[in-house]
């Protein structure tokens, strides 16, 4: 057995608060040998970030002590160093990269000035030397003209950019072990895709080890060799990745599978949440801290904590009933439907249907149609559409259209003032669509690419530059104030941010009821009795009126914003990125509630998100964007089946988890360009693997090219 | 000013920290969490000797004001040639002035003019100021400069300069000293509560307070206003110790209330030439200035906590 290069044994770290010391994480032990992926996952609160600072001792910064437990990191025994033999640890032998690459470069100084004041602090030698060194890493990660990014400063670099060069940084001093918390997060899908093949390629290459910190399962099934799950500061399970995934034995690990939405899961079927929210540092509950979310748990979990047990094979998970989690085939098959797959462990989202031709078929269309068709096989698959949904789906949308979008454009003029040139910012170019009554509409695509102002156009919160809106067949403009007024009776919003958009002096019972203050003459004993009615059906309690929204969770607080976007039953609502804040267990409540809700009350809405699975999960027909224009619209599964644009391809490749080999086919390098200065002619063709003369020059026309499936792409597939 | 408020409070913090601390500790130790109902007492306790001392100190300077004979063993005017320029003792708790007059009677009887104009001026500046910097954040464009650029030009003139012109024209009498302070406040009120509206305006919850189909006027008065206040509220009892000041300087250079009972203001003035031979008269009602500051202060601080719930319950 190879000797661990990172043993984490027992570790106990505290936190030293004002409201006095709690104890973050207590007792986690793991350990990582050399050229190995751990992954630390975990959701918010569950300590995975200060057990990974720990490891680098800058907790002593946040004021927090290694209360006990030892951490071995080759020789050194890392908690009982002074703080000055471990900064020389720092960087040389173990390096981090963060979430956030923006905050963690200076902005007034340059990015070759930052990576050769990192090397200096390690080695003296002649800045020149340093200097091409620099450029030497900056091209080692795979960052295009590294000569002139040395000179830039990191304002005007992309943030995947910045994540390159924050990795460039962190192999300065040839780590042996390099810590990524979050490394993606912050990041787009398909930019995702290229950091993370980029740190396996890294560790291939100069044989590290990586701490890899996620809340993404997604992500850790495609990078990880062994998996800790982490909850509530303490271990939940751990064991190789193959295992944790398609096998798991706690109970909270189970829950997390299924709370993701996946390509295989049945559209419309609901998801498997867990219930309640993880807990906070000062309130954990006694025995076993998952039990009061736990379908299990019986009078032992309450009363004492489970140690963690070995299960055999590598595997530990602490939790009393772990053998029954095993031998519960029901349990079993919930957790990750199609998704089991032994012979590809790292493939994570792939269903068993091996026999299908991968290279004759595009990755994700192979896994979503297998997938249907493993669904098929259990009762009430395909027919469980709502009728709109299969509405939608026919030649002709049955009903009338609720929202029509014509030519919208939206353009915002930029600078122009002391001497800089002005530019225009092409938001949203051009984009027609429309909504049928009672239908979902999801709308996908990376980062300015203009789905939130599309979706703001819709709702006419901005005026247009040209085009319009039609709602139920009459015009909606800002231009006219007061019926612009009436109607947002029927038009409705549910924020991103759940505690950024209510008035922190206001009681959740005021915030619910000022819709009904503004468009009803309601008294105020009505308008209690609605908002209590309103607090129920989004499950939460009538008597929580009098409370504050800091006083709730996240997820609860979103349900606030639920409550009061149903408030006034309005026809239509706008979901802007109303999950994508959220832990992954709380999405999954609450994209049940959404669901629930739109049936209940025959809503329409157009559902705005980053994460693939989840719009695909909810949305009855998928918008894609890019650049600010519309680059294909299809119904949900045709969508992921047969994606005709190759941006479309390229985003569902680069869902984490897709196997390497579906990728290559697939995944788009570079970035998004800028959109005060499109491409001309296809405005993907920049990073287009298709692209020929004639997309560089001529703009492909948004045509039809099947049963309501339209794309606009001069080559669609 | 700021600092002699500001330390005492943190050192106060510290200690409920303290407190805190124990608690919670105590409480682990018995194995059942802290209630968040102990966290309040325990914290409330701590809390609660300071502000009954600052409560009962406005109280007291609020009966000197309105019942000076009650309080003062002598009368303001009474002077005793037999006894000048006589240090503190049993019988001239704060000693004698240059006329002989007792200083303890002299700063209970220049309680009331002391108060009134430094918080009916206060008033009026957060009143004038409040309302022009609202309106020059909310509505924007060219009001917001025109009405800017006017309190541009006020702010360059020094404060008692221009409440010396506005007073020197309007010429002497307590109305015309208040309002001459007031405006000279207004300039400072009027920033503050600019940049407060711009930033309130620009969070989330206005927007979807518009995107509700709320009128203008709706969100104004139930958002926008509500949580920008309390910046202003904190300066306004930081501006009492100062508008106290200019009353007094004013008054020195006879454009104030001249009559024969000073207000603290005067009396500081007045006491300025004999501050190497009778500190008693000049540092007593300085103190009396601070005391009242203080404790005006510290109520304030905690109101404001007290009306965000953020902070309530915690």
């Amino acid at each position: 057995m190879v000797k661990p290069l990172l043993e984490v044994k027992d570790l106990t770290i505290d936190v030293h608060t004002s409201r006095g010391t709690l104890t973050a994480v207590s007792q986690i032990s793991f350990d990582i040998v050399p050229g190995e992926t751990v992954c630390l996952v975990g959701e918010s609160g569950s300590g995975k970030t200060i057990a990974s600072k720990a490891i680098m001792r800058l907790t002593d910064y946040e004021n927090g002590t290694i209360a006990g437990g030892s951490i071995r990191l080759g020789e050194e025994w890392i908690q009982s160093l002074p703080q000055s033999a471990v900064r020389s640890l720092r960087g040389r032998k173990v390096a981090m990269i963060f979430q956030e690459p923006m905050a963690a470069f200076d902005p007034v100084f340059t990015i070759g000035s930052q990576i050769v004041e990192t090397i200096a602090a390690h080695r003296r030698e002649r800045k020149s030397r340093l200097w091409a060194e620099g450029v030497e890493l900056l091209r080692r990660v795979g960052i295009p003209e590294p000569e002139l990014r040395m000179k830039q400063y990191p304002g005007e670099l992309s943030g995947g950019m910045l994540q390159r060069a924050m990795i460039a940084m962190a192999l300065s001093g040839e780590p042996e072990l390099l810590i990524a918390d979050e490394p993606t997060t912050a990041l787009d899908v398909t930019i995702q895709a290229q950091i993370l093949e980029l740190l396996n390629e890294l560790k291939g290459s100069l044989g590290m080890s990586i701490l890899l910190i996620t809340h993404d399962l997604g992500v850790a099934a495609e990078m990880a060799d062994r998996i800790v799950v982490l909850y509530a500061g303490r271990i939940a399970e751990q064991g190789p990745a193959s295992e944790v995934l398609n096998n798991p034995r706690h109970p909270y690990t189970i829950g997390l599978l299924n709370s993701v939405a996946k390509l295989g899961s049945q559209r419309g079927e609901r998801l498997r949440a867990i219930e309640g929210s993880p807990p906070g540092l000062a309130e954990m509950p006694d025995g076993c801290r998952f039990h009061p979310r736990c379908a299990w748990a019986t009078e032992r979990c309450r009363d004492s904590a489970p140690p963690l047990s070995d299960q055999g094979g590598g595997r530990f998970a602490a939790c009393w009933h772990a053998d029954q989690a095993a031998a519960d085939p029901a349990a079993a098959s919930a957790l990750s439907g199609a998704a089991r797959h032994p012979q590809a462990p790292r493939s994570f989202h792939q269903p068993e249907s091996s026999d299908i031709p991968a290279a004759a078929l595009l990755g994700a269309a192979a896994r979503a149609e297998a997938s249907a068709g493993f669904a098929s096989a259990v009762p009430a698959a395909a027919s469980a559409d709502t009728p709109s949904a299969s509405a939608a789906l026919g030649e002709q949308p049955a009903s009338r259209p609720l929202l029509e979008a014509e030519g919208l454009t939206k353009h915002y003029s930029l600078g122009g003032r002391l001497g800089r040139a002005k530019r225009t910012l092409r938001a949203v170019d051009g984009v027609s669509l429309s909504i049928a009554e009672g239908e979902t509409f999801g709308l996908v695509g990376e980062s300015g690419s203009g789905k939130s102002t599309l979706g703001r156009l819709l709702l006419q919160l901005e005026a247009q530059t040209s085009g319009s809106v039609h709602f139920r067949g009459e015009e909606l403009t800002l231009r006219d104030k007061e019926s612009w007024r009436q109607s947002r009776r029927d038009l409705q919003i549910i924020h991103q941010d759940p505690y950024g958009t209510v008035d922190p002096r206001w009681k959740v019972g005021d915030i619910i009821a000022e819709p009904l203050r503004v468009h009803t003459q309601l008294n105020s004993v009505e308008r209690r009795t609605r908002v209590g009615e309103l607090l129920e059906q989004v499950g939460l309690q009538a008597a929580w009126q009098n409370r504050y929204p800091h006083e709730f969770s996240g997820g609860q607080r979103q349900r606030i914003g639920i409550a009061r976007a149903i408030a006034v039953n309005p026809r239509f609502i706008l979901a802007d990125e109303a999950v994508s804040a959220l832990d992954v267990s709380v999405q999954a409540q609450i994209v049940n509630l959404l669901q629930d809700l739109q049936q209940k009350l025959g809503l329409t809405s157009v559902f705005i998100a980053h994460g693939l699975q989840v719009v695909r999960h909810i949305s009855d027909r998928i918008g894609v964007m890019y650049l600010g224009k519309l680059v294909e619209v299809a119904p949900s599964e045709e969508l992921f089946r047969r994606p005709s644009h190759p941006y479309t391809r390229a985003l569902l490749a680069s869902i984490p988890g897709t196997s390497a080999a579906v990728r290559e086919s697939a995944v788009i390098r570079g970035e998004i360009p800028s959109p005060t200065n499109p491409p001309m002619g296809c405005r993907f063709h920049t990073r287009c693997p298709l692209a020929t003369e004639q997309c560089r020059s001529v703009e492909p026309a948004f045509v039809e090219i099947g049963s309501g499936h339209s794309a606009a792409c001069h080559y669609p597939l | 000013m700021k600092n002699s408020a500001a330390s005492p409070e943190t050192g106060l913090r510290r200690i409920w920290r303290g407190r805190l601390t124990r608690l919670t500790a105590q409480g682990q130790q018995d194995g059942r969490p802290v209630g968040k109902k102990a966290l309040a007492v325990s914290r409330f306790r701590a809390a609660d000797t300071l502000i009954v001392l600052a409560g009962l100190a406005v109280a007291f300077l609020i009966g000197c004001a309105l019942f000076p004979s009650w309080i003062a063993p002598y009368s303001p005017t009474e002077m005793n040639t037999a006894a000048i320029l006589q240090a503190p003792s049993a019988a001239h708790l704060f000693g004698t002035d240059y006329f002989g007059r007792d200083v303890f009677s002299l700063v209970v009887y220049g309680t009331r003019d002391s108060l009134l104009i430094g918080i009916s001026s206060v008033i009026g500046g957060v009143l004038i100021g409040g309302t022009l910097g609202s309106i020059a954040g909310y509505v924007g464009g060219r009001l917001d400069t025109v009405i800017m650029r006017v309190m541009d030009v006020l702010l360059t003139i020094p404060g008692i300069l221009l409440a010396l012109t506005i007073a020197a024209a309007l010429g002497p009498g307590l109305r015309n000293l208040v309002l001459a302070i007031a405006i000279s406040s207004v300039p400072g009120y009027a920033r503050v509560m600019r940049g407060q509206i711009m930033a309130i305006r620009s969070r989330g919850y206005i927007a979807a307070s518009h995107a509700l189909g709320a009128k203008p006027r709706h969100v104004l008065m139930q958002h926008v206003l509500p949580n920008s206040a309390a910046p202003l509220l904190v300066m306004a009892t930081l501006g009492l110790g100062s508008s106290i000041l200019a009353g007094a300087g004013l008054s020195f250079l006879g454009l104030g209330v001249l009559k024969e009972i000073p207000d603290w203001g005067a009396l500081l003035s007045q006491g300025r030439g004999y501050l190497t031979v009778a500190w008693w008269i000049c540092t007593f009602p300085g103190l009396a200035i601070t005391v009242f500051v203080l404790s005006v202060n510290l109520i304030g601080d905690r109101w404001r906590d007290a009306v965000d719930p953020k902070r309530k319950g915690r």
